[in-house]
């Protein structure tokens, strides 16, 4: 069986996507609400997410709904939050063993399916609230989260970089929230963003596997009956904030690898149009092995171990980051942005060009293997012009010229310079 | 080449093994559903292997440590360019990596197999080491050992590691150290490479849309035969104990991180019976449904980073437990006390029973990619076992198996606790 996507619109912006494989020992089914993201929303999502997942109303403990999982077969179960430009999406999912592979002719997919739901529709609540035990423990738990980013050093100073290139946009609110607003949230505030979240989040409802999706969309569409829905659509309008001067910052700790990351803007946004060629541009300028800022930054100048360059492309961000000794930052910024003028001069020959496309290409064919990896193409997409399928974006990728890739580079500023340094020993 | 089709019904999957005249042992599983394809080739060659002599010579040559993860940046390159630059003509994406036991060289591609797979066969048989090509690495190696020191995972595994162990090889860092890789050079390279990296010390595995006849006629035109190499390593006395029970250090960390180790006695490989049932039983003990993981949780000594595993390889096994807590001498204390009492009161037949069930869900999802497949194949090649031999062990097993288990491998005498703390 090729693997063959469908969309159906279920109810007003509530999507069903379907992609039918026989591939695959699972089934996956996934619920995503678009949120809008702030401040407060950022914490309320966060503490949602780990609460519809905690406990439902049928299994009202952690243990309880544990041990329906394991009865499942293992199901995988989780929920996440994901940032897509200004706005978060709230995921929940099962992956479940297919009916095919049970010992005792369960019928699982059905059975994760309604558990799924249950959880999203049915979650575990008090008087109408969710519980404060509950609370108490995501609220911990989500605040050691938080506390964490400080664990992983290139996490680290990536996230400090957008939160001040994007100080005064949404982009630059944390996924997760602040602390502050995390430890403030009520029981109350969360029941109803989520009452509010059924009833105003545009729905994406995605079945990944061999089994037939229709009886999953009629239940959503018959949890969704009982919902008095008013939609609020995403706003898709693009705005451009090129820099008036480089916003720069450090940062010194006690670690042996400093990091420097590099934040820039485009005018290019996939919200209002294709941005292929800015796509190639990143990817020969900093994306793969044959990169320049690979083979010239890392390889000839030996300046440090990786030194990357990836897209946000609602946003039109591009970022480099790197590991860097502190004696080499000065040269590795000045060396990536050297990189950068070579890419705008059309320093790069057709034989760059070619591995580019061969090796988007390839990423993109490589998409159908995985459940997950089809979820987040599609996800990573809602809010784009043009909502490609692989076939349609691996065609738009041979279309590219050098002038276009040239011209893409032209339109990457500078935007913001985080460091974050090594203490020198005195 | 002749070759033997392994199969499973209940799976409902299959793969073949055959070995080449060279000596290397070949596995490919066709996934013609699949898009992509995935290949391995490998050397049982890692961190340990860091003292060791020929057939034929009386003393053991003692290698700088972190030469195999070196020489594994260092194979890439030929006198010609790199093999990523040679990658960039098929649009793989092409990686390698060095662990403990094994070396491995990898590519996924969607497309292009041929092109890429002839390139894979051809880089890791020809080596190109010169002093100026290893000077550079060194700056570039030596920027990827000071990420490792920033990485609280990575210290509080090898701290944990050096407590549980005196002599193993097991205790030294993969990558080695700043002043270790210094003195690493090209004949040194060569010298290794010559040892470990001749064909019948070696594997190979592809998984994905490929033809396996297709697959071995490229083998027999790439593969070079060579003569076979009779390898020794340096055998060391590991006592029964542990070197101590407690290390701490300080790092810009947001709270202690904790790993706590039990030391188990292994001799090559553990039996693919004992790993099975020391996974079971630590689901049992400490996955989501069990009570200590949710009283620990709900009591907040623990968060969601808590979990246990089984760390093992060739010559090395231990039970590491590892999270963050405010209190990690609780954590173990509270794991202590829920190990002594299942040993006492007896492992309940109902909770094994859908642990079971998870674990052959789990093992089931093993299939869903043809990476998970190429991956569990390479832990194959490393340890003989057959990819589907834990199924027939998951329905034979008994709770008397469990507790026996319980019995004899959790030995908390033999164990330690390694804390890496904030910075004051």
């Amino acid at each position: 069986m090729t693997p063959t996507t469908t969309r159906v619109q279920l109810a007003d912006h509530i999507n069903g996507l379907t992609v039918r494989t026989d591939q695959f020992k699972t089934q996956r089914i996934s619920l995503t609400f678009m949120l809008p993201l702030n401040r407060e929303s950022a914490a309320l999502a966060s503490l949602l997410s780990r609460l519809l997942v905690r406990s439902t109303k049928q299994y009202p403990t952690p243990t309880a709904v544990q041990r329906k999982l394991l009865a499942l077969y293992g199901a995988r179960f989780s929920s996440q939050v994901i940032k897509l430009a200004d706005y978060q999406l709230l995921n929940c999912s099962i992956t479940v063993m297919n009916d095919r592979f049970a010992l005792h002719g369960e019928k699982l997919v059905q059975e994760a399916a309604a558990f799924l739901l249950a959880s999203v529709f049915d979650p575990h609540l008090e008087e109408g609230v969710f519980p404060a035990a509950d609370l108490a423990v995501c609220r911990r738990l989500q605040i050691e989260t938080l506390e964490s980013t400080l664990n992983d050093k290139r996490k680290y100073a990536i996230s400090k970089m957008f939160s001040l290139m994007c100080e005064n946009e949404p982009f630059g609110i944390e996924i997760g929230g602040d602390i502050p607003t995390v430890q403030a949230a009520t029981g109350e505030q969360i029941a109803v963003y989520w009452r509010n979240m059924l009833a105003t989040a545009p729905v994406t409802v995605a079945v990944i596997g061999q089994e037939d999706p229709a009886p999953v969309f009629s239940a959503v569409q018959n949890r969704f009956a009982g919902v008095d829905r008013h939609p609020c659509p995403p706003d898709t309008a693009f705005v451009y904030r090129p820099a008036a001067a480089v916003r720069e910052a450090e940062e010194v700790m006690d670690v042996a690898q400093g990091k420097l990351v590099m934040g820039f803007r485009t005018n290019i946004s996939t919200m209002q149009q294709d941005n292929m060629a800015l796509r190639m541009m990143c990817d020969i300028f900093g994306g793969a092995p044959y990169s320049k800022l690979f083979t010239v930054v890392r390889e000839q100048m030996s300046l440090c171990y990786y030194c990357a360059s990836r897209l946000q492309s609602q946003k039109g961000f591009l970022c480099v980051d790197s590991g860097v000794d502190n004696r080499n930052i000065e040269a590795a910024r000045q060396g990536i942005l050297d990189q950068l003028e070579a890419m705008r001069q059309g320093d790069f020959d057709e034989a760059v060009m070619e591995a580019s496309r061969l090796s988007l290409i390839d990423a993109a064919r490589s998409v159908t293997d995985s459940q997950e990896a089809m979820e987040a193409w599609y996800l990573a997409r809602l809010l784009d012009r043009n909502a490609d399928e692989p076939d349609q974006w691996i065609r738009r990728v041979a279309q590219v010229s050098k002038q276009d890739i040239q011209q893409a580079a032209r339109a990457v500023t500078l935007d913001t310079v985080f460091a974050l340094k090594a203490r020198e020993v005195a | 080449m002749q070759k033997t089709l392994i199969r499973n019904e209940r799976l409902q999957e299959a793969y073949y093994v055959a070995k080449h005249e060279s000596g290397l042992t070949i596995y490919i599983c066709e996934k013609p559903a699949f898009s992509g394809a995935y290949a391995v080739f490998g050397t049982k060659y890692g961190s340990v292997d860091n003292a060791f002599r020929r057939r034929g010579e009386t003393d053991y040559t003692v290698v700088p440590e972190g030469i195999a993860h070196f020489l594994e940046h260092k194979l890439f390159e030929s006198e010609d360019g790199d093999a990523f630059a040679r990658y960039a003509k098929t649009g793989a994406s092409a990686n390698a990596y060095t662990s403990f036991d094994r070396t491995c060289y990898l590519f996924s591609c969607s497309e292009n197999f041929d092109d890429s797979f002839a390139i894979l066969l051809d880089f890791v048989q020809h080596p190109y080491f010169t002093e100026q090509t290893v000077q550079k690495e060194q700056g570039i190696i030596g920027q990827e050992i000071s990420m490792y020191d920033d990485s609280p995972d990575w210290v509080v595994l090898f701290q944990a590691l050096n407590c549980l162990y005196h002599n193993n090889p097991v205790r030294i860092n993969i990558a080695g150290t700043a002043k270790t890789i210094a003195q690493i050079n090209a004949d040194l390279l060569y010298r290794c490479y010559n040892t470990f990296y001749n064909l019948q010390n070696m594997f190979l595995v592809v998984s994905g849309r490929v033809e396996a006849d297709h697959v071995l006629a490229m083998c027999d035109r790439y593969l070079q035969t060579t003569e076979p190499v009779a390898v020794q390593t340096r055998p060391y006395n590991e006592p029964h104990d542990v070197v101590c029970s407690y290390k701490e250090c300080a790092m810009p960390v947001s709270m202690p991180q904790f790993i706590w180790g039990i030391k188990l006695d292994c001799e090559g490989y553990l039996s693919l019976r004992e790993r099975t049932e020391i996974n079971i039983l630590l689901s049992l003990l400490t996955g989501q449904q069990s009570a200590l993981y949710n009283e620990m949780l709900e009591e907040g000594l623990i968060n969601k980073e808590f979990g246990a595993s089984l760390f093992e390889g060739r010559n090395f096994a231990c039970i590491l437990f590892s999270g963050e807590s405010r209190d990690p001498q609780a954590v173990v204390a509270r794991i202590q006390q829920a190990l002594a009492q299942c040993k006492q009161q007896g492992i309940d037949a109902q909770e094994v029973e859908l642990v079971l069930r998870q674990y052959y869900g789990r093992y089931m999802m093993t299939f869903n990619s043809v990476e998970g497949i190429g991956d569990a194949l390479t832990d194959c090649a490393c340890d003989g076992t057959g990819l589907y031999d834990e199924a027939d062990l998951l329905q034979a097993m008994t709770v008397q198996d469990l507790q026996a288990r319980l019995n004899t491998a959790f030995d908390p005498t033999r164990s330690a606790l390694s804390v890496v703390n904030p910075l004051q």
